[in-house]
């Protein structure tokens, strides 16, 4: 997936507000957030992720690393 | 030889808690959000002197008045919010329907898997030649269990009941089931307290989740993401093998009925399963998540609305509290 659109995405699923948004960028994800995200990564990238996992999301970099720098062009 | 479903009713209790009225009691709850993605606007809820066996009850009158009573030798009860730990709901239920003491009555404790379950049950004490016509009724109250401020679980369940008869057929209009369980999920979704093992406690802590939600050992808890995690990761299996196991290839399927957990999920499950929009059932608007009633009221609203005719195949999937799942595919 292409990094803008990955952005993009993540922006809509987490409503964040900022416009330029950095791997420094904090996050908070709520419940229906949390499904969302389980379906996105689930439908683009084929990993499931644990509500453990959710819970250590705290940044743009945390989703970044979890999905793969190298799966975003 | 086999088993087919004659008729089906529901009932759902008159009480009613709408978004207007959870915008009230959370002001700062996105009901919108509730409505659109959840697709939920109103639930029905079960009034403080209505228990699962008056639903239940007034669920089985309603399709006893349209069907042939005289035949009914079985009673079988899905539910598990039982008015009482014991006696046997469906023993009380033979005495209030009044049908004959040679009826043979058993409950059994699933949810959202439970309509499934209980068919494959129905099948068979029918092909056993046990029983030859089941008044077999799906009914809970989770409401009376969730804590006043867990809005998130308040959002989704609404309480309600059903009633199917299920009779012996020379034709098997019941196809074969898949059936499945990880009970290491056990505490997923989970009332800990007032069973054998934990008592009720009159001061049990007040614990946060999610989004504040506020809750009680005593009370409901579920884990949303890792049921949806347990969802998406089981169910698309489960669909492949129903359809191997039946013998019926995806496309000549006429309708497919999921548990109508939440319209997010469901849409979800829609596109990974690839099933075409038209033949998959979302309506849990009006009702909420009713947890073992969900298919047999989709089934109901399917056939009014003409989305599925007589000889239609229909599969049908549960999956939910337990871990448990269940599909099969069924010829109406």
């Amino acid at each position: 997936m292409e990094k803008k659109h990955f952005i993009a995405e993540v922006k809509e699923i987490l409503l964040l507000d900022e416009q330029d948004i950095s791997p420094d960028t904090n996050i908070e994800i709520d419940s229906m957030a949390s499904l969302l995200l389980i379906a996105f990564l689930d439908e683009h990238f084929s990993k499931s992720i644990s509500q453990e996992q959710l819970k250590d999301l705290k940044q743009i970099k945390d989703l970044i690393n979890f999905v793969g720098a190298e799966n975003l062009k | 030889m086999g088993a087919k479903i004659e008729n089906i009713e529901h009932y759902l209790p008159e009480g009613k808690l709408d978004s207007v009225a959870l915008q009230k009691l959370f002001p700062d709850f996105d009901v919108d959000k509730i409505e659109n993605k959840v697709g939920i606007k109103s639930r029905h809820i079960a009034g403080e002197e209505v228990t699962s066996l008056d639903l239940a009850y007034n669920a089985s009158i309603k399709v006893l008045n349209n069907s042939n009573r005289q035949k009914i030798d079985f009673i079988v009860l899905c539910s598990q919010t039982p008015d009482y730990l014991l006696p046997t709901g469906a023993c009380i239920l033979q005495d209030r329907l009044g049908l004959p003491t040679s009826t043979g009555a058993l409950d059994f404790n699933l949810g959202c898997s439970g309509y499934v379950y209980g068919l494959a049950v129905c099948k068979g004490l029918l092909e056993a030649r046990i029983a030859t016509s089941i008044l077999f009724i799906t009914a809970d109250t989770y409401t009376k269990f969730i804590h006043e401020k867990d809005k998130g679980n308040r959002s989704i369940f609404g309480d309600g009941a059903t009633a199917s008869i299920v009779t012996f057929d020379q034709k098997d209009k019941l196809g074969q089931f898949k059936l499945g369980t990880d009970g290491s999920g056990f505490d997923k979704l989970i009332i800990k307290n007032g069973g054998g093992k934990n008592t009720f406690d009159q001061e049990a802590e007040i614990k946060t989740y999610g989004d504040g939600n506020q809750y009680t050992d005593n009370c409901i808890y579920m884990n949303g993401p890792e049921i949806f995690n347990f969802t998406i990761n089981n169910i698309p299996q489960l669909i492949k093998d129903t359809l191997e196991l039946n013998d019926v290839k995806k496309e000549d399927v006429d309708y497919f009925i999921f548990h109508q957990a939440n319209k997010f999920m469901l849409d979800f499950l829609r596109r990974k399963t690839g099933i075409p929009a038209e033949k998959f059932h979302v309506n849990l608007e009006s009702t909420g998540n009713t947890v073992s009633s969900t298919i047999p009221i989709a089934l109901k609203q399917a056939l009014e609305n003409k989305k599925i005719n007589k000889g239609d195949k229909v599969l049908l999937a549960g999956f939910g509290v337990g871990l448990s799942w269940g599909a099969t595919i069924i010829e109406l």
